[in-house]
C-alpha cells in the first residue's frame, strides 16, 4: 500500500520535474558534446543531474561519448606506434622514402 | 652547405622515423598526398635547427614536434581556403530519434527505437575485434570535412578549444556546434551500424 502510494508520488515528481526541464534534443544532447569541450556552470551541471534522474538514454549517450573519445585515443596511440593488429597503415610508400630522401639530399649540398 | 654535427644523420632520418611520422601524420589529415609531404617538410625543417636539437633528448620526439607544427598549418591553410559560404557541409539533424510532436516533443523516442542504448563494452576489449576497428573506422571517414577537421584536433591532437578556434578561424559557439555535429554522427554510426547488432 505504501509503496504504490510512494511509486505513485516519485512518478508525478518525474512528470512534473521532466515538463520543466528543457528537451533532450535542443538542450542537453548538445550540452553533453559541450561538457566535453569546457567546464559546465553549476546550474548545467545540476540540470544534468536532474534530468538523468528520469532520462536513462540521455546518461547513455553521455557514457557514449566517454567511450568514443577513450576509444580513439587508444586506437591513435596504436596506429602510430604500427602495431600491426591496430589495422593502420604500414608506413611510406617506397616511393615517397626516395623522393623525401632526394629532397634531404639536394639541400644538405646545396 | 648546411652543417651537419657528426651525432646528426639526416639519411637515416627516413629509415628511422619514416614510418611513424608518417603515420601520425595520416591519422591526422587523412590524406595519403598531404601526409607524405608533411613528413618531407617536417624534415627538411628539421635539417635547418638540428642544431639547436643537437642530440638532446630524443630524436623521434624532436621531429614529432616539429611535425605537429606542420600539421596545425596544413589545418590552419584549408580553413582559410575553405568555401565562402563559410562550407556547411550536409548534416543529418537526426531528428528522428527524437519525438516531433507530443506531450515529450524533444525527448528521445523509445517507439521508434531510436533511443541511445548501453554499450556494454569497454573501450580495450571492444578495439580487440577487428570487425569493430573497422566500424569504427568507417564511421570516421564518413564525417563531414569541417567537422572532422574539428575533431580531429581536438580529440586526436588534444587541443584544447580555443587553440582550435585559432587554427580553424571559428567562434568558440561555432566549434562546439562543429564538435557536437561529429560526435551525434559518429556516435549515431556507431550504435545503428555496430552496437545494435552485436548487442541483440
Amino acid at each position: 500500500m505504501a509503496s504504490k502510494l510512494y511509486a505513485n508520488l516519485k512518478q508525478e515528481a518525474i512528470f512534473w520535474l521532466a515538463r520543466r526541464l528543457p528537451t533532450c534534443q535542443h538542450y542537453y544532447v548538445p550540452l553533453f558534446s559541450e561538457s566535453m569541450d569546457r567546464p559546465l556552470t553549476l546550474r548545467e551541471r545540476v540540470s544534468m543531474r536532474l534530468h538523468f534522474l528520469y532520462c536513462d538514454p540521455c546518461l547513455n549517450y553521455l557514457r557514449q561519448l566517454r567511450f568514443m573519445r577513450e576509444v580513439l585515443r587508444l586506437q591513435a596511440a596504436r596506429v602510430t606506434a604500427g602495431e600491426p593488429e591496430a589495422g593502420g597503415h604500414p608506413g611510406l610508400s617506397d616511393a615517397a622514402r626516395d623522393r623525401i630522401k632526394d629532397a634531404l639530399r639536394k639541400n644538405l649540398s646545396r | 652547405m648546411i652543417e651537419v654535427s657528426p651525432t646528426v644523420d639526416p639519411s637515416l632520418w627516413v629509415d628511422r622515423h619514416g614510418d611513424y611520422l608518417y603515420r601520425f601524420a595520416l591519422l591526422r589529415l587523412r590524406d595519403p598526398a598531404a601526409a607524405e609531404d608533411a613528413v618531407q617538410e617536417t624534415l627538411l625543417a628539421a635539417l635547418q635547427s638540428h642544431e639547436r636539437f643537437a642530440g638532446r633528448g630524443s630524436e623521434r620526439t624532436w621531429l614529432t614536434g616539429i611535425l605537429k607544427h606542420k600539421i596545425i598549418d596544413y589545418f590552419r591553410r584549408a580553413a582559410r581556403t575553405a568555401q565562402p559560404d563559410g562550407g556547411n557541409d550536409a548534416w543529418m539533424e537526426h531528428n528522428e530519434l527524437f519525438q516531433q510532436s507530443g506531450e515529450w516533443v524533444g525527448h528521445w523516442d523509445f517507439d521508434n527505437k531510436a533511443d541511445p542504448v548501453e554499450w556494454k563494452v569497454d573501450p580495450e576489449t571492444a578495439l580487440e575485434r577487428s570487425e569493430f576497428r573497422e566500424a569504427f573506422g568507417r564511421c570516421l571517414s564518413g564525417l563531414p570535412e569541417r567537422a572532422a577537421r574539428a575533431f580531429t584536433l581536438r580529440e586526436v591532437e588534444g587541443l584544447m578549444s580555443d587553440e582550435i578556434c585559432d587554427v580553424l578561424g571559428v567562434t568558440a559557439n561555432n566549434l562546439w556546434v562543429l564538435l557536437h555535429r561529429a560526435r551525434a554522427q559518429l556516435r549515431h554510426c556507431l550504435e545503428m551500424g555496430w552496437f545494435r547488432r552485436v548487442q541483440h
